[in-house]
């Protein structure tokens, strides 16, 4: 196996001495490291070794390097790859507990048709031949009509599968390849772009001095948790030479709710939602002020100059910020100047700021903390995402011409990619006609925002007249389907990801099956599904995809990374699960080639914005929906446990015992002026509806905010996700004990629509609601 | 089992939990699971977290819990059939063929860590996953910790990691006045979370099925 980029902190901390003495090195600091940290796996009744299959995880989208353990054709063990740059050897309940969902006793095993009226849960079992003929043939009859648009496929956010989605897409002549990223991520993706041309921030914790932490809680859940949490919780306490554990890194937390992250912060400040970006402006502002701004960034690197940065600043102060936002100006003030002072330093941020209707401009906020202190692209500070792009193998389908209105919305000038909860809507306005939808392993029936009406619609056959739903359970969005097909897992499945590099280092990750599927299991990979349906629909579509198979494909996307070929392409990566340059990292990247952006530059001032009829500077932009609350009303926000993935672990045994429902988050004064008591039964209500739920009166949530987890609550899916007790193979089935203490209630049906007006996501945190005893 | 006498040992497993870089992620419980078929409504190893203080001075806690697997195991001295027993490197075991499952040596233990396997119907505990030790692998727990929280080895080695950790950083263990001599020791850990009766407010589920 190929030696890591050793750096220095890898050097002194724990991991890095037993990766050392895994690659051979065995030097002063870790000669007592006696026994092996990751790479093998032991029978516990043989005592023999088991065969290792190096992979790339998908249990949620952090996309952590694995061995997947196999005896006697059985996947018994998954644990992390040690050499993986990016997680180093450790994953997380949910990356572990990938076993439950291969054995789960109740995956799809084979293609079912419905019997009944939609949503009625009858099924007849056909065969996959059964299956193709008839997709094939209601696409067959898209192309002939000439309205290939009318096929729309919305799918999950595993990067490879979209690229082939749309290669297929684009091959049939339809616009509408669909996915589902903009749920969490639209708003980021767009502030970053208007502001330093990418898509997210790459935050350098385990070199930094002081993480500034807006609404982000990678302790639980994060797009790239269990690289990003551990190089959090190792750069705040590292051990040195002499074993002793030093603090290093200073964490303070501004969010709603006291999570997992906020409690173990240096600081926790609740903050009102929604405010995020007028307590960073006013930090700006001090910093401005202090004078302890980086004046040659912000003049070489930026396209404002600092004296009119300065002059926009002055109208947040720290005692406004503070009247808007709850926290002390006292404490805004010292953070600022500690932020400042600290270097290397850099701010997170997640969910708890873009997923406000003000996200965009929030997100420029703390954004442009980081470019006044000089910490942009630096070591311990604030990077831009290192990653590959793969490029399609020849021949190439031309794009469609085609407009779509799920795709180009008028409403949005600045979206290149739908948004996904205005998908439903926009079927239901008849703005878009659809014939065939087909939805991979995604759940729109519980997960989008006032899903009762999303679950209208899709039951609707003639809006929708025939939905095909992939996926490895019958989902609440499965049981409305028309046919269902079973897709192999993400570890029985070739797929080729480039996860953000934490090292720096773009790196090649590969996905292959541990195990081929079982032979009794009739699930195929989504992108062989596409590929035969290809082949089906005949020239020229089927010219786009002549390869034999998907490994095929793949190969001809690593022929295009010369420094993969190389060492072995295909053959290397099956044998090591992953790839990178043999490089140091480089920071600074923007002084090669400048920002990708108008001005080259890190735009403070942007004119793109500007052209839309946007606000061109970071701004406070207040939530319209929290101006006009009423006494007594309070904000309801949503959040993510730390052992399931949205929507798709629920049935996963292990995940779902130690998380199966989650009582309301109220704040006890909250509480006590409603006469609520711990374990009461509470009424949330909104404007959309509402919910009965458990009130978990505490002191860890803002007065104003009542928190419940957005995956609980299931009605479909599957037994375990519903706490349900039942016979089977598996003894563990039989032995669920939480079935008195239920599966807990899902928020999105009282979650009304509404958007980010200039990144399009949904304001997940921003619905208004009354709690009262039921 | 030819018993070495304490002095004469060579090697003894002991555990090293630096609590502060533990982010409560439960991944050790499940690694645990997976490796050793532990079935739904028991575990061998789990994270107590607590939420303490009152708002908005509000922090949390983790207490990564297992077997101390202690250097006097007095659940080894009550066991009636000589089912449990301590080999030479400390670890403490149930002999799965003699157990009659009476739970004398769960009503000793002070630590609340074995338990009756629902389909076994033995006492079932955490070996520090013996049978990765004796092929020189870490335990399951310690391989997939996320913050490197756990530290695993010989104590007896001085230049082992938790030798040195032991030796350079103040550590406690579990209920040091029950003079069962744990063997699992604790960075940083919160007195109140360490304290069986809890404190503040609770909110780790997963234990409940213990």
């Amino acid at each position: 196996m190929k030696k890591l980029t050793r750096r220095d902190f890898m050097k002194i901390s724990a991991a890095g001495a037993s990766l050392l003495a895994l690659s051979g090195y065995m030097g002063p600091l870790v000669s007592a490291m006696e026994m092996v940290l990751g790479g093998k796996e032991v029978s516990r009744t043989t005592g023999k070794f088991r065969k290792a299959v190096a992979s790339t995880c998908l249990n949620c989208y952090a996309r952590c390097g694995i061995f997947g353990y196999v005896d006697q054709n059985r996947v018994v063990k998954i644990d992390g790859n040690p050499l993986h740059p990016n997680n180093r050897g450790r994953i997380c309940a949910k990356g572990q507990a990938g076993l439950n969902l291969l054995y789960d006793p109740e995956r799809l095993q084979y293609p079912m048709k419905r019997t009944g009226a939609r949503g009625e849960n009858k099924w007849q079992r056909i065969s996959w031949e059964e299956a193709y003929n008839e997709l094939s043939g209601k696409l067959k009859e898209l192309l002939q009509k000439g309205r290939p648009q009318e096929l729309v496929i919305q799918s999950d956010r595993d990067i490879t599968t979209q690229d082939f989605v749309r290669r297929f897409m684009n091959a049939l002549g339809s616009p509408n390849a669909l996915n589902h990223t903009a749920l969490g991520g639209s708003n980021k993706k767009m502030a970053h772009r208007m502001t330093w041309g990418v898509d997210f921030d790459i935050n350098d914790v385990a070199y930094t001095m002081y993480i500034l932490n807006f609404g982000s809680n990678p302790y639980e859940a994060h797009i790239l948790r269990t690289s990003f949490a551990q190089r959090i919780a190792e750069g705040r306490t590292i051990r040195m030479f002499d074993h002793r554990v030093y603090d290093r890194a200073k964490m303070v937390t501004f969010d709603v709710r006291c999570s997992q992250t906020a409690g173990r912060s240096d600081e926790w400040h609740p903050i009102k939602p929604g405010t995020d970006g007028i307590v960073a402006l006013a930090m700006a502002n001090m910093i401005m002020q202090e004078n302890l701004h980086d004046a040659r960034f912000l003049s070489d690197w930026t396209n404002y100059p600092a004296g009119a940065l300065a002059g926009h600043l002055k109208q947040y102060t720290t005692e406004m910020a503070e009247k808007i936002s709850g926290v002390p100006a006292a404490d805004i003030k010292r953070i600022a100047l500690e932020f400042a002072a600290a270097k290397p330093a850099t701010t997170i941020s997640t969910g708890g700021v873009t997923k406000h209707q003000n996200g965009v401009y929030a997100e420029r906020c703390i954004a442009l903390l980081n470019a006044i202190t000089g910490n942009v692209d630096v070591k311990g500070g604030y990077c831009m995402p290192r990653i590959y792009d793969f490029k399609q193998p020849a021949p190439v389908p031309p794009v469609p011409s085609l407009k779509s209105a799920f795709i180009s919305d008028p409403a949005y000038p600045l979206l290149t990619s739908e948004i996904p909860q205005r998908v439903i809507p926009l079927i239901e306005e008849g703005k878009e006609k659809v014939g065939v939808y087909i939805i991979y392993h995604h759940d729109p029936a519980y997960s989008e925002p006032e899903n009762e009406r999303v679950q209208k619609v899709l039951k609707d056959e003639k809006l929708i007249p025939y939905l095909v739903v992939v996926d490895s359970y019958l989902s609440e969005t499965a049981g409305l389907a028309d046919l269902v097909l079973p897709e192999a897992t993400y570890l029985e499945r070739y797929e080729l990801e480039s996860p953000p590099a934490f090292e720096m280092v773009p790196l090649v990750s590969l996905r292959q099956p541990i195990q081929p599927p079982n032979p009794q299991l009739e699930v195929v990979p989504f992108t062989e599904i596409l590929m035969e349906l290809a082949k089906r629909i005949g020239s020229p579509m089927s010219e786009f995809f002549t390869f034999n198979t998907y490994e095929d494909y793949m190969k001809g996307q690593i022929a295009a990374i010369p420094g993969l070929v190389r060492v072995g392409g295909m053959d290397y990566l099956k044998a090591n699960g992953f790839w990178h340059e043999s490089k140091k990292p480089q920071y600074k990247l923007y002084e090669k080639v400048g920002f990708n952006t108008p001005s080259k530059k890190f735009e403070i001032y942007s004119h793109t914005l500007e052209k839309m009829g946007y606000d061109p500077l970071p701004s406070y932009h207040p939530v319209k929906a929290h101006e006009n609350m009423k006494r007594g009303e309070l904000h309801l926000t949503t959040y993510q446990w730390n052992v399931h993935t949205h929507y798709r672990t629920a049935n996963s045994k292990w995940l779902s015992e130690i998380v199966h429902n989650n009582p309301a988050w109220v704040n006890s004064r909250t509480a006590a002026e409603r006469g609520i008591s711990d374990g009461d039964r509470i009424r949330i209500t909104s404007a959309a509806g509402s919910i009965i739920t458990t009130a978990w009166v505490t002191e860890g949530i803002h007065p104003d905010v009542v928190a419940v987890s957005d995956n609980c609550g299931h009605w479909g899916y599957g037994k375990t996700a519903q706490a349900q007790r039942f016979g089977s193979d598996d003894p563990d089935t039989n032995l669920l004990w939480w079935g008195k203490e239920g599966n807990g209630a899902h928020p999105n049906s009282i979650i009304p629509l509404a958007f980010d007006t200039v990144g399009g996501g949904q304001g997940w945190m921003d619905t208004v609601v009354t709690v009262e005893k039921a | 089992m030819a018993m070495v006498r304490k002095k004469e040992r060579k090697v003894r497993y002991g555990m090293v939990i630096d609590v502060r870089r533990c982010i409560g992620c439960h991944s050790c419980a499940v690694a645990c699971k997976a490796e050793n078929d532990v079935p739904l409504g028991v575990f061998r190893t789990w994270v107590k977290i607590i939420q303490k203080g009152k708002y908005p001075n509000v922090s949390r806690s983790f207490l990564p819990s297992l077997c101390n697997n202690c250097d006097n195991p007095i659940c080894v001295k009550n066991c009636p059939v000589g089912a449990s027993y301590q080999r030479d490197d400390g670890i403490v075991m149930v002999d799965p063929h003699r157990c009659i499952g009476c739970k004398y040596c769960m009503a000793s233990c002070p630590y609340d860590v074995r338990y009756v396997d629902p389909v076994k119907r033995i006492v079932q505990k955490c070996s520090f996953c013996v049978h990765r030790v004796e092929a020189n692998i870490e335990p399951a727990c310690v391989e997939t910790c996320m913050g490197r929280a756990r530290v695993f080895g010989n104590l007896l080695d001085p230049n082992s990691e938790v030798s040195k950790l032991i030796a350079t950083n103040p550590v406690t263990v579990l209920k040091p006045d029950m003079a069962t001599q744990p063997q699992v020791y604790y960075i940083g850990a919160d007195i109140e979370s360490m304290n069986p009766m809890k404190t503040g407010e609770v909110v780790s589920i997963g234990t409940e099925g213990k």
